[in-house]
């Protein structure tokens, strides 16, 4: 069996080589996230108060596949879809991020201003 | 890992190219690919849904109310017109969260209150989430009995739904409530336990969120621990040989089988003076999109796919975590699903298993989605599943951008005929009249309740269908 196994390894690594791609690699920021964005936060104290226990988890850090809060390169190609699809990926769900972002509670403009914060990384 | 699901997707590829691909556009689909949302335009500024976690369950509240302390919460709940539904982390899959008017989230009234090691007491506010929890409480050398497989729900909502993780000897969460605060109907405060309003205690257990709004929640812990997991692959048949001794003999037992496989594995946990340690392990996420794509491509022909699933499989080591037990329960679940679970007296669990599996290897090879079977222990509390009997659960997923309908529909009967009652937060089709016949306590339920809101304040649609 694991004879076989190999053979049909090596008989299809070209077929791997098309689809093996991993998806990590093709979101990765031309720029390493710089430490001190993890302490980025919105200074209107409400914001704050939803970044902290929806947003930061995830976008506090960042990941290859997650923008970083502040990470400005890496939200430049994300805020050039347009307000509107970020929105919908948020109301949607996108990726790891399930619908509404984590935020029972919060309107289009605050995620709106939530999304503007996290690009610029600054309110 | 990595390398190991690749040599999996080699022979995948293999068996597919040996033989015409039947569906072309069916197995270019990925997973990453089938993550990518559905539009939804609305202009101009939109008023936008409450969605659950799965994204099928959805509403368009007038309000959305996040109250930051507890006399905000009485106001907003004796004030507010209309339908009134706490909310919590969006993780139940039935409809107990849609109103078009009043959604109350609980998420700023969040936190660990006081802790006291020498009662094992530990006061703590509503909204918290499961996964907040764990940390603060080792702080005072404290810790929770149990936890389910996933910490992300609010502790209100988990309670409320009779939310359980697995273990013979272990009630689910709502067992280890001593006190519950809820903001009634007229926004008063009411507090309940075994021996203040001990008939609301009773109801309040497991609640639906129909009786108040669940403020603050005490709970019995433990003092602190470590747990040894210990992750196997075996053939289920074995699995389900041994699956007695397996709940017996492990503190913490529960068991997956991945359809078309022939193959599942076991999950144990027990406690340990271990140091902590990790072996390499599976990123469940990155399996869940593994075996979607072996569905894809290999779907035409169960019997390789499950040669090829079961040969990958047995090749699996043994996966060994010694961990803090608030960081050794719980995995991260990223690839959403909707999910139906039945709570079933353990004797039947072997027989209805099988059924399940039949049923779902005859009829539907497009589902990739693992079964998953776990075991609670029985309680005293009205609306529990659990109630009276020692249970087993069985649930059946479904990919979230899949319909789940026909499959749960066959399913179901099969729960049905074997006494199961459902996991509250989770798909089935019960009516009144079924649940009623299911729970000795539904008529005290039902009165405390409507004594507690006469007027159906905490009512929705589907929860009139119950209780009105």
């Amino acid at each position: 069996m694991k004879t076989l196994m190999f053979r049909m390894l090596a008989a299809f690594s070209v077929v791997l080589a098309l689809s093996g791609c991993d998806s990590s690699s093709s979101e990765i920021s031309s720029t390493s996230p710089v430490k001190d964005l993890s302490q980025l936060s919105p200074s209107d104290p409400m914001l704050k108060s939803i970044y902290e226990r929806s947003c930061k988890t995830c976008h506090g850090l960042g990941t290859p596949a997650i923008p970083q809060t502040g990470d400005i390169e890496a939200w430049e190609p994300r805020m050039a879809q347009g307000m509107d699809t970020l929105l919908d990926h948020v109301i949607n769900g996108y990726g790891g991020m399930p619908p509404l972002g984590m935020c029972m509670d919060c309107d289009a403009d605050q995620f709106e201003s939530l999304i503007e914060f996290m690009a610029k990384g600054s309110d | 890992m990595a390398k190991r699901r690749d040599v999996l997707t080699a022979l995948v590829a293999t068996a597919t190219a040996a033989v015409v691909k039947p569906n072309l556009s069916f197995a270019l689909g990925s997973a990453e690919a089938a993550a990518e949302p559905n539009k939804i335009i609305e202009k101009p500024k939109r008023k936008i849904p409450w969605r659950n976690w799965s994204g099928s369950q959805e509403c368009f509240p007038a309000a959305r109310k996040a109250p930051g302390n507890l006399s905000e919460l009485q106001e907003i709940v004796a004030s507010a017109p209309g339908v009134v539904r706490p909310v919590g982390a969006g993780h139940s899959f039935m409809p107990l969260v849609p109103t078009d008017d009043t959604v109350l989230s609980l998420g700023r009234m969040s936190g660990v209150i006081s802790a006291d090691p020498t009662t094992g007491q530990a006061k703590i506010w509503a909204g918290t989430t499961l996964g907040d929890i764990g940390g603060p409480l080792a702080e005072h050398g404290m810790a929770m009995i149990n936890m389910p497989d996933i910490d992300e729900q609010s502790l209100a909502g988990a309670l409320g739904t009779a939310t359980h993780g697995t273990g013979a000897t272990l009630g689910c969460l709502s067992t280890f409530v001593t006190e519950l605060e809820l903001v009634t109907a007229t926004g008063d405060l009411m507090t309940c336990s075994a021996d203040k309003n001990p008939d609301v205690f009773n109801a309040a257990r497991v609640n639906l969120g129909a009786l108040g709004v669940v403020s603050q929640i005490t709970l019995n812990t433990q003092p602190a621990y470590r747990l040894r997991r210990e992750t196997e692959w075996m053939p289920v048949e074995d699995i389900l040989d041994n699956v007695e001794s397996l709940a017996e003999n492990n503190r913490n037992f529960e068991f997956y089988y991945i359809p078309f496989s022939g193959m599942g594995f076991t999950d144990v946990h027990n406690i340990s003076t271990e140091d902590e340690s990790s072996t390499d392990g599976i990123d469940q996420n990155s399996a869940a999109s593994t075996l979607m794509s072996v569905r894809d491509w290999l779907s035409w022909s169960p019997k390789l796919r499950e040669l090829i699933l079961s040969g990958y499989m047995s090749t699996i080591d043994k996966e060994v975590v010694v961990a803090n037990s608030w960081e050794n329960y719980t995995k991260e679940r990223n690839v959403r699903f909707n999910e139906m679970e039945y709570h079933l007296p353990r004797a039947h669990l072997v027989d209805a298993f099988k059924e399940i599996r039949t049923t779902i290897e005859k009829n539907f090879p497009e589902v990739f989605f693992p079964l998953e079977v776990r075991y609670v222990k029985s309680d005293d509390i009205w609306l529990s599943p659990f109630n009276g009997r020692d249970s087993c659960s069985i649930a059946v997923h479904r990919f979230f951008k899949e319909d789940y309908k026909a499959m749960f529909n066959a399913i179901e009967p099969i729960f049905k005929k074997y006494g199961g009652r459902p996991h509250w937060g989770k798909l089935n089709t019960m009516n009144k009249l079924e649940l009623s016949e299911r729970y000795d306590n539904w008529s005290d339920f039902s009165e405390v309740r409507r004594q507690m809101d006469p007027n159906g304040k905490f009512l929705n649609k589907y929860l009139k269908t119950l209780f009105v």
